[in-house]
């Protein structure tokens, strides 16, 4: 080594290792809830580790930097939602680098490098197969699991909610015939996490920027757009949605650019898309400033095909005008092209959000441009809880934050509850401190082995009460109005 | 022995080979249980020139992935000794536990020729 890197080798490896703290505190952030300054900050303290490995001639530090990075990326295309297994490789992988960084001799203590390597490589595409990968945004997401009937699905998370509480409480030999079950009906109902964010909706640009090219048509596309936390379903289907609102934008919204000149509209069309979380909701919007909705030619379309017409306005009559909009057979054109024209884009866009309960809405201006609005009623995955261990129950359990904690039961008129007695688990425990939990006019008093403690909580089963992840432990949401029922 | 509700391990040494016995079920609840254990062992190992450790996991129904990790911890202890020090480990395994055949081959990449893994029923 050069002379003057070695004597910046021992500060080197201070900075390294307290890269890989950040690291490993980001990895753990992004695991448990949607952040994206904690996954910018993951990928930007690897990727600027790699750079200075290079840069002092540390090859295997950087080749390991450089593997991990693709095991980050393939976590950050899945939001982060990766099993245990893939969290173990990661793990393994800051801890294999913590080792090379800290190493002061060529000695590796018979640590197998390329061994290792393929170790993660193998990770990478066990979870490349298994995944709903990255892909481009005109396919749909397959299905990594049976599709049930919200209904079936409904009852079947109940099931799974019992199945947790009998694994978790069992001891002995049962047990992991029990853990069998929860676990099964957890990979088959379990909440699959998502985020929805910049990188996900930012794949729509490139088809947008595509299709104008190939239209004749130049675009702008600009994004706002807060990452939020959802599940699978729901990505799959705001991914189609937008989609096809996208290509419907372009195709039939905005003008040629001579006719936006001509409109004293500048040359490139402009293409806006949003999204949020607004109180329960999300929320995504896909505005074009082209020349709108053209309503008279619609009617006129509709009159022709023999559709039902609303009678007023588009404003006055929205749902009428949004059914026609997305009938089948209506299309303006006179003959379908390779884009669109079959009347089926906005059906499809509309059919994705309401399998999953959201709807989609529009605001139209002649000339001005048209505006789509999808909402989705969203549960929130993540929450903040009250964690608890209470008597005689084997796992932890956790009330909803809406819940205050007290030193006393301020009405002096709340009930106590036994929690593993509530559930049928054993019998009235003596003796244990209680902790209480107003909300409104309601107290409720808990026996507890600890007191409370604040922590997020994620959602594995909804079921009231939910099955949660506590911490790596897994235990239950409970509601104290049920308790108290 | 050592036992927790889940967890049962056991330590003993016959002449520079120190062996732990773990049995039962390494469930998120047992980490700092198994971590105390880890910690016992290595400086035992250590303290004792231990040229090998056994890990006879053979019994271990189950490991947690918070429990796997800490034998990760313990392993990166392990190869970050000095070469007069450090010791081999041996896995003795049993394939009829799923956690073992997908995860023990994880340990031996991560800590190369140091860890060796027999398979044999219990």
């Amino acid at each position: 080594m050069i002379a003057h890197l070695e004597k910046l080798l021992p500060k080197f490896r201070q900075v390294a290792q307290d890269r890989l703290d950040r690291v490993a505190s980001a990895w753990h952030a992004v695991l448990t809830r949607v952040d994206d300054s904690s996954s910018a900050l993951l990928h930007r303290e690897l990727h600027t580790l790699k750079g200075e490995a290079r840069i002092m001639g540390q090859d295997e530090v950087h080749l390991v930097c450089h593997k991990l990075e693709d095991l980050l990326d393939v976590a950050r295309a899945r939001g982060y939602a990766v099993d245990e297994d893939f969290d173990f490789a990661v793990d393994m992988a800051l801890r294999f680098l913590a080792i090379l960084v800290r190493k002061r001799s060529t000695d590796l203590g018979g640590v197998d490098l390329p061994g290792f390597l393929r170790q993660l490589d193998d990770v990478i595409e066990s979870c490349r197969r298994r995944a709903p990968q990255a892909r481009s945004s005109s396919e749909t997401q397959p299905a990594v699991r049976p599709r049930l009937e919200p209904a079936v699905a409904a009852r079947l998370a109940r099931v799974a909610v019992d199945a947790f509480v009998e694994y978790a409480q069992a001891t002995g030999k049962h047990r992991a015939r029990l853990r069998d079950s929860w676990y099964a009906m957890r990979d088959l109902l379990g909440v699959e996490r998502a985020v929805l964010g910049a990188e996900q909706l930012g794949r729509h640009e490139a088809g947008a920027h595509a299709l104008a090219r190939d239209l004749g048509k130049a675009v702008r596309v600009a994004f706002e757009i807060a990452p939020a936390e959802i599940t699978t379903d729901v990505l799959a289907a705001a991914n189609v949605a937008v989609l096809h609102l996208v290509r419907n934008a372009i195709d039939h919204g905005l003008e040629p650019a001579a006719e936006r000149v001509a409109a004293g509209k500048p040359e490139r069309g402009a293409l806006r898309i949003a999204s949020a979380l607004r109180g329960d909701a999300l929320t995504i919007s896909v505005e074009d400033d082209g020349r709108g909705i053209d309503f008279d030619r619609v009617r006129a379309r509709a009159v022709e095909l023999g559709l039902n017409v609303p009678a007023g306005a588009h404003d006055d009559d929205h749902d009428g005008w949004l059914e026609l909009l997305c009938h089948p057979a209506l299309s303006t054109r006179a003959q379908p092209d390779e884009v669109s024209g079959r009347g089926v884009g906005l059906a499809a866009a509309r059919a994705a959000i309401a399998e999953v309960g959201g709807a989609l809405s529009f605001v139209s201006v002649w000339g001005g441009g048209t505006a789509w609005r999808i909402a989705i009623p969203i549960d929130p995955i993540t929450i903040a809880a009250h964690t608890l261990r209470v008597p005689n129950l084997r796992f932890p359990i956790a009330l909803s934050a809406d819940w205050r904690p007290g030193d006393d039961d301020p009405a002096r008129s709340g009930i106590v509850v036994d929690v593993a007695t509530h559930l049928g688990l054993a019998p009235p425990a003596q003796g244990h401190a209680i902790a209480w939990f107003t909300c409104g006019a309601v107290a409720i008093g808990l026996h507890v082995e600890e007191p409370p403690r604040l922590a997020a909580v994620r959602r594995i089963i909804c079921a009231a009460p939910d099955v949660i992840a506590i911490e790596g432990m897994e235990g239950l949401l409970v509601d104290p109005i049920q308790l108290l029922s | 022995m050592h036992t927790h509700q889940l967890l049962a391990t056991t330590t003993s040494q016959e002449g520079h080979v120190v062996t732990l016995r773990c049995a039962g079920s390494a469930e998120t609840e047992a980490l700092p249980q198994l971590r105390g254990v880890l910690d016992a062992l290595h400086e035992r190992a250590v303290a004792g020139a231990a040229s090998e450790v056994v890990a006879d996991v053979r019994d271990l129904e189950f490991a947690s992935s918070s429990c796997l990790k800490a034998f990760v911890g313990w392993l990166q202890r392990v190869i970050e000794l000095d070469e007069p020090a450090r010791y081999q480990v041996r896995f003795r395994s049993n394939p009829r536990h799923s956690w073992q055949r997908r995860s023990l081959g994880a340990l031996a990449a991560f800590a190369g020729d140091l860890v060796r893994i027999e398979t044999e029923a219990a």
